[in-house]
């Protein structure tokens, strides 16, 4: 994806023949709208699937970081077993009996903690690698960083939903047609993204 | 239809001269048709593909993206023989070592989105699958280039480009955009189940084509 190709295809649909034309909005604006599309599109359709680098643990361990901009854990393994995912109320409901517990990890707890986090249970007795299959969050397009390896499909919803964004935000002149026809297309895409891949 | 045909159908609809020297412009206008192709290709699942990819050793997931940027949705995969699409769950439920890289050519693949599909077993030496796959079909630059989708859908990107092309000016909701709209999807519907047709339900995961079709008709302006 390009953020500067879709700021590009954006500006004539907001009626200026180039960024520096528009009226209500600024190269900022147009950035942050990409952004904020670009966010919700890789999240709720979740099209940027990968396994990052195998995290290596040490013995008494409990606690790891996810990697950078993980939005999901669709899987993983420690020592290639196949962890279940699970949530914090499921370690809670245990009571006493996780504290403490220590051998080979059959859990791994996400949202553990508001860091990003994940927590391996039982505490790893010895050392041993973590593997993770991931959806990913879309980098930070808002600065106009230009270009990030996605599907081309998401470019369409992406459009679509700045585009409403940005006739949303119209104080004068606004042009309520063009918002909810873009965000009916939008959402009726990712309905299909959804439907597909969830 | 060429882009430049197709070009012309939209200068006509708009009311605007077809040397782009009116309100929309010729870059404006062939934008409108690459996004209007862009929306079909993906909600008809009308353009189709094989292309080899291949394996690394000891690969969980392969990232086709990688390799076609346009990639959307595998229907089928053979490697040393056809492949059965399915689930993570079914293979967790299976092997739960399904982690480990064994000696034999993977035989199950599992879509978990265009930027990974995953191998069961995931080969040892690596290996090359080839794929059928939806694409979204490629952006028109050309004036001659035509549209990777059947041609009797080629009209159909003329009524979904003017109607974005009115983005500029909005009055989308108006009685002619909604009638070109109409008609785009219902081409679109069209194109997805004569696919569903021509190629078998089962390859394209048959529910997940029906959420397409009920996702299709709910879409109004």
């Amino acid at each position: 994806m390009n953020a500067a190709t879709l700021a590009a295809e954006l500006v004539p649909m907001l009626n200026a023949a180039n960024i520096g034309e528009l009226v209500y909005w600024t190269e900022a604006d147009v950035y942050a709208a990409i952004h904020g599309a670009a966010r919700q599109v890789c999240d709720a359709a979740g099209v940027l699937v990968t396994e990052p680098a195998s995290i290596s643990v040490n013995a008494d361990q409990s606690t790891v970081s996810l990697p950078a901009r993980t939005s999901a854990v669709l899987a993983a393994a420690w020592d290639d077993s196949d962890l279940r995912i699970v949530g914090p109320k499921y370690l809670e409901s245990m009571a006493n009996v996780w504290k403490g517990k220590k051998g080979d990890p059959r859990l791994l707890v996400v949202g553990y903690d508001t860091t990003q986090g994940a927590r391996l249970f039982p505490t790893p007795a010895g050392p041993g690698t973590l593997r993770l299959i991931v959806s990913q969050a879309s980098p930070d397009v808002s600065q106009g960083a230009p270009s990030f390896t996605a599907p081309a499909v998401i470019d369409t919803p992406i459009v679509l939903r700045a585009l409403g964004r940005l006739r949303a935000q119209e104080t004068e002149a606004r042009m309520p047609d063009v918002e909810v026809f873009a965000e009916s297309i939008a959402a009726a895409h990712m309905r299909v993204l959804e439907a597909m891949w969830r | 239809m060429t882009l430049s045909e197709i070009r012309g159908d939209v200068f006509r609809r708009l009311g605007v001269p077809s040397d782009g020297s009116g309100y929309y412009t010729a870059a404006e206008v062939t934008a409108a048709i690459n996004r209007a192709l862009s929306l079909f290709s993906t909600i008809s699942l009308s353009s189709v593909r094989t292309q080899d990819f291949s394996v690394s050793p000891a690969a969980l997931l392969i990232n086709p993206v990688a390799t076609d940027p346009m990639f959307l949705l595998p229907l089928n995969a053979y490697c040393s023989g056809e492949m059965s699409m399915g689930t993570l769950r079914d293979v967790q439920a299976r092997d739960p070592r399904f982690w480990t890289a064994r000696p034999a050519d993977p035989e199950v693949f599992v879509p978990l989105a265009p930027t990974a599909i995953l191998l069961y077993p995931a080969p040892a030496l690596g290996t090359t699958i080839s794929i059928r796959y939806a694409r979204v079909a490629p952006t028109l630059s050309s004036a001659s280039d035509v549209p990777d989708v059947p041609a009797e859908f080629h009209a159909a990107l003329a009524d979904g480009a003017a109607v974005l092309c009115r983005a500029k000016v909005g009055y989308q909701g108006d009685t002619r955009s909604r009638i070109e709209w109409g008609r785009f999807m219902e081409a679109a519907q069209r194109a997805l189940q004569g696919l569903a047709e021509r190629i078998g339900q089962r390859s394209m995961k048959a529910k997940e084509v029906e959420a397409v079709l009920q996702s299709m008709a709910r879409i109004s302006i």
